[in-house]
């Protein structure tokens, strides 16, 4: 798996232990644990997303850089084969 | 509003095209129990839901069906690529064929297309949550029928990835109890008065 892959995991992985937690803090909101771990993924994710959008692109359309082209329609897209 | 973020929610990679497989999978994007009818189901639900928190698990779940409706997308796109004529005809997909090619379609397997009759919105909150606990239900069951028919591994993955998140928003569904949750805020034990 090349960096940019490895990057693309993490993300995916963190994001889901985000996700998950959120829900999870929906019918929970006081749950101290729970917003401790909510905490402790999202400053990772943070990390990780400024990593891989440093090097291969923004993940979001409020992302992007002030830079010669726009990378948002040159990276591969999400569905395909050899993304 | 929403935001595009570049990623699928779990990992689709399909090494082999196989269209026999998109043809019965296709019903989880536009069929009766799919995604498609999942994220606006919920979405629709949130404006006249009267509890903040139960508007915001139906927001938050809504989103995610979002994200799972892009995963059924990428499955039925990998799996109907590179197709020749012949493919189509052996898979019985020939009636697809005809109107859609290869593009993604919101349908159910048999064939019948997308309908706003699956999106539940009843405006009340006893009869809209016990339609999203079956709903999720059914879903699941949907997720295990296709994976008692299906044999790939790459196909199985993301699709076992979407029944367990079945499971996961029922419980959360489940466990909406506005104000604490004590016997008396309890949707599930409501008698309804009659107006």
């Amino acid at each position: 798996m090349n960096e940019q892959k490895k990057l693309q995991r993490m993300i995916q992985t963190y994001s889901f232990v985000i996700y998950e937690t959120a829900l999870y803090l929906d019918t929970h909101p006081n749950c101290r644990a729970a917003l401790d771990y909510y905490a402790r993924y999202n400053a990772k994710l943070s990390e990780a997303v400024e990593k891989y959008e440093s090097r291969f692109g923004p993940m979001t359309i409020f992302s992007g850089k002030n830079c010669e082209e726009w990378r948002w329609v040159k990276e591969p897209w999400p569905w395909e084969y050899n993304a | 509003m929403w935001i595009y973020e570049r990623k699928l929610q779990f990992p689709v990679k399909i090494k082999n095209p196989n269209p026999r497989y998109a043809k019965i999978i296709v019903s989880q994007l536009g069929g009766p129990d799919g995604e498609l009818g999942a994220s606006t189901r919920y979405l629709n639900q949130r404006y006249s839901m009267p509890y903040r928190d139960v508007a915001g698990i139906l927001t938050d779940v809504g989103t995610e069906e979002l994200a799972h409706v892009e995963m059924i997308g990428t499955i039925l796109h990998q799996l109907t690529r590179n197709m020749c004529v012949e493919d189509v005809s052996r898979a019985g997909l020939d009636a697809y064929f005809v109107d859609h090619t290869a593009g993604v379609f919101p349908q159910s397997a048999g064939g019948v297309p997308f309908d706003a009759k699956y999106v539940g919105v009843k405006g009340d909150v006893i009869a809209d949550l016990n339609e999203d606990l079956a709903a999720e239900q059914k879903a699941r069951v949907t997720y295990d029928n296709l994976l008692r028919m299906i044999d790939d591994h790459d196909v199985c993955e993301p699709l076992r990835f979407l029944r367990a998140r079945e499971l996961v928003h029922y419980q959360r569904f489940g466990e909406t109890k506005p104000s604490g949750g004590n016997a008396k805020n309890n949707l599930y034990s409501v008698i309804p008065r009659i107006l």
